[in-house]
């Protein structure tokens, strides 16, 4: 008998040495293998490995000596397969010990028992530390419906031995299932009894003890079993050569994939004509597009890493340097929020501003922020268009009202003779003029209101105001007007203190002025118009009712649209603009208020019998 | 007697406030550039001051009621903005403006009745 083990005395393991010396009595000449077995030796006590593992060691050793010398050591050359068989004629590998039996064996069958081994430990441990009852239902819940169900549990462990002959009936992929299944269950029970890092330390034990007792192979098919939550945290420490770099591989083949796909969205990113670029949770930039090159005059390499605010110099639409927590992308970092800004500018490289529309959205993964994407535009154009707009409007309120201004003035003055005395008949074709150049003038004003409420630019200044002296004044304004056709005003408020409303008063004006002048305009010789100012807690309503024709049914729904004229409303006055309403109700929900009206509905058969007549009444409700 | 100046560059304009504001009896000196009108305020402090904002001449009203605000022997007249220029309300009142009027919305009954309330007569 080889005495290679004979000095070490304690665990001792002779049907291992008997399978040792076989394998070696094999070699014809042994002499190269035994330098390498002392070599091993010396290697194995510095480590200090377990008894088990140096066994396992050198038997693979010798295997592979076997099976890969060139040329051939033994009488016929050898796999690792038929050495087993072979080793299996001379001893019966049911009788070896199941640590030494795993190196022995094919397929499923390896990793059964390889498994098993890990489970007879771990079961120990928890046996110990809770009984045979707690062990019992533990793994019944992890083998439950599977090749294991009616695994025997005792006080000496899990019984797998009864079940082992079914092993080989079984793919290695299902064994690979129950087994991380029973260890899952094994390690939540664990945990749940003694606490997460407990079970830990456990499981750890456990797979450490595999690692030094098997092959590199053999121990990363441990791997395949461990508990996630424990790979999650400690893959890396049972991590040996072998099992890193299968790990690389699998790392790398997962990179390339990552790459291929992030080639595609950089591709995407590239191509669209929009500056793009993103960054991750501490907002540095992470990915940036050509086009944010381009426009901000800069190097990639230059952003790449850095915090975006060393590159991206944001000003706010007034060209002030925009505080960190008010950009965008800040926000959209805190908040998980998607933040649009149309008024900032960026600040190129060479100092220049560049108007911009951007859009930071937060990247959330499972709720996360994980970063920010942002995208932005060149605004320039729009803004110099706007810029255009803006000036055109101001340029013609201003080119349009002056000549018609100064003729109001003139005529204004000629009727109060300033310029001397003027005939009544004078008079008469002097008042038509002022008529038409006011009506005129408000023509020009309806339309500025007009290009300015679609551009949105009605800039409102709504402040608590004082409503019945403005409406007061007004009565007043129109007074001659109603008194050429008789027409009775009156204003009717309901306390002495009107309370003030939120309005923008020279807009205000411009929509009493307009209500009051259509309900006289459309109203019949000797009507009336009562105007009634009540309100609430929270707001002012003032109702304004005529006597005159009504609205017919037909053109109620249109009579707040843009150059809409009712069909007796155009009859009466050809030189309405259609305008004024729109215009009135565009500014009343500027503030926040409501515009309505009743008029009673009227058909032809009414008309006949002298019913049109019922009037009309707009209200609006504005904010208090 | 009230000393009114008016700064307008239309001499059409400048007949109308004369006519208008001296049948109130008031004094009516008349400027035609914000230069003029600058100039003017050298010789003589009126009560109240009637400007124009699209000046000819290089500055416009803006560029003349900010001087005025800024020079403490005038910066107390009341200066009412009588422009057609509707969009610029705001800066005529931030920059100081007593009262800023649309020229074509207003009717000669309101430009007196708020010269008058400014003159406090």
């Amino acid at each position: 008998m080889f005495s290679f083990f004979r000095r070490v005395k304690q665990e001792e393991y002779p049907e291992v040495e008997q399978v040792l010396s076989y394998v070696i009595s094999l070699v014809a000449q042994p002499q190269e293998l035994l330098e390498i077995l002392a070599e091993l030796k010396t290697k194995q006590q510095s480590t200090q490995m377990t008894r088990k593992a140096e066994y396992v060691q050198t038997y693979l050793t010798i295997e592979k000596f076997i099976c890969t010398h060139q040329p051939p050591v033994t009488s016929a050359q050898f796999t690792p397969k038929s050495l087993h068989e072979a080793i299996g004629k001379v001893i019966q590998i049911t009788t070896l010990p199941l640590f030494f039996r795993v190196v022995l064996l094919e397929g499923s069958l390896q990793l059964f028992t390889l498994y098993e081994d890990g489970v007879q430990n771990l079961t120990l441990q928890i046996i110990n530390k809770f009984g045979l009852e707690k062990v019992k239902i533990l793994v019944s819940a992890g083998v439950q419906g599977s090749i294991l169900d009616k695994v025997p549990v005792d006080e000496h462990g899990v019984h797998f031995n009864e079940l082992y002959h079914l092993a080989p009936t079984f793919s290695e992929k299902e064994v690979t299932k129950v087994f991380k299944n029973l260890l899952t269950a094994l390690y939540e029970g664990d945990k749940e009894l003694e606490g997460e890092k407990a079970a830990l330390e456990t499981a750890k034990t456990v797979f450490q003890a595999t690692q030094f007792v098997y092959d590199e192979d053999l121990a990363y098919q441990f791997f395949l079993v461990i508990p996630d939550q424990v790979l999650e945290k400690e893959k890396v420490n049972f991590l040996n050569r072998q099992q890193l770099l299968n790990v690389l591989q699998q790392l790398n083949a997962e990179k390339v994939m990552a790459e291929e796909s992030r080639q595609k969205n950089d591709a995407l990113l590239e191509s669209i004509g929009e500056g793009a670029f993103a960054t991750d949770q501490e907002g540095k930039v992470i990915f940036v597009n050509r086009v944010t090159l381009e426009i901000l005059g800069l190097q990639e390499f230059a952003m790449i890493g850095k915090h975006w605010s060393e590159t991206v110099k944001t000003l706010d639409e007034s060209g002030m340097p925009l505080p960190l927590e008010k950009n965008p992308i800040d926000i959209a970092l805190k908040t998980k929020a998607k933040v649009t800004e149309l008024r900032f500018c960026y600040l190129r490289s060479d100092g220049s501003s560049l108007p911009v529309a951007m859009t930071a959205s937060a990247i959330l993964t499972k709720d996360q922020v994980t970063g920010a994407m942002v995208v932005f535009r060149d605004m320039t154009r729009e803004r110099e268009i706007d810029r255009e707009k803006t000036e055109f409007i101001s340029i013609a309120s201003h080119q349009l009202r002056t000549p018609i201004g100064s003729i109001k003035w003139n005529l204004e003055m000629l009727l109060k003779g300033y310029y001397g005395t003027v005939t009544p008949e004078m008079s008469k074709v002097v008042e038509q003029m002022r008529a038409t150049n006011d009506h005129l003038l408000q023509l020009v004003n309806n339309l500025l209101d007009v290009s300015r409420i679609d551009q949105g630019r009605i800039k409102d200044q709504p402040v608590p105001t004082a409503i019945v002296p403005i409406i007061e004044s007004i009565i007043k304004e129109v007074q001659v007007q109603a008194d050429v056709r008789k027409i009775t005003l009156t204003l009717k408020v309901d306390a002495a203190e009107a309370p003030t409303a939120v309005i923008d008063p020279q807009r205000f004006r411009e929509v009493i002025e307009n209500l009051l002048s259509n309900a006289i305009k459309y109203n019949l010789d000797a009507g009336k118009v009562d105007v009634h100012v009540s309100w609430n807690e929270k707001t002012i309503q003032i109702s304004i009712k005529d006597t005159g024709m009504g609205i017919p049914q037909k053109d109620q729904a249109k009579i707040f649209g843009r150059f809409f004229r009712a069909e007796n409303a155009a009859k009466q006055e050809p030189n309405g603009s259609g305008l004024g309403l729109f215009v009135v109700k565009s500014y009343v929900e500027e503030w926040g208020g409501k515009i309505w009206f009743e008029s009673p509905v009227f058909t032809e058969k009414d008309g006949n019998d002298g019913e049109q007549s019922r009037g009309t009444c707009f209200y609006i409700e504005v904010p208090r | 007697m009230k000393k009114i100046l008016i700064i307008e560059d239309s001499v059409e304009l400048q007949e109308s406030y004369k006519k208008l504001l001296t049948a109130e009896g008031m004094d009516v000196s008349v400027a035609g550039t914000g230069q003029q009108g600058l100039d003017a305020l050298e010789a003589q402090k009126p009560d109240l001051i009637l400007l124009d904002i699209m000046l000819t001449g290089g500055m416009n009203g803006f560029d003349v009621l900010e001087r005025i605000k800024q020079n403490d022997r005038l910066k107390e007249i009341p200066v009412i903005v009588l422009t057609n220029l509707d969009t610029e309300r705001e800066s005529g009142k931030k920059i100081g403006a007593a009262d800023y009027l649309v020229k074509a919305n207003t009717s000669i009954d309101e430009l007196l009745k708020i010269v008058k309330e400014h003159l406090g007569v």
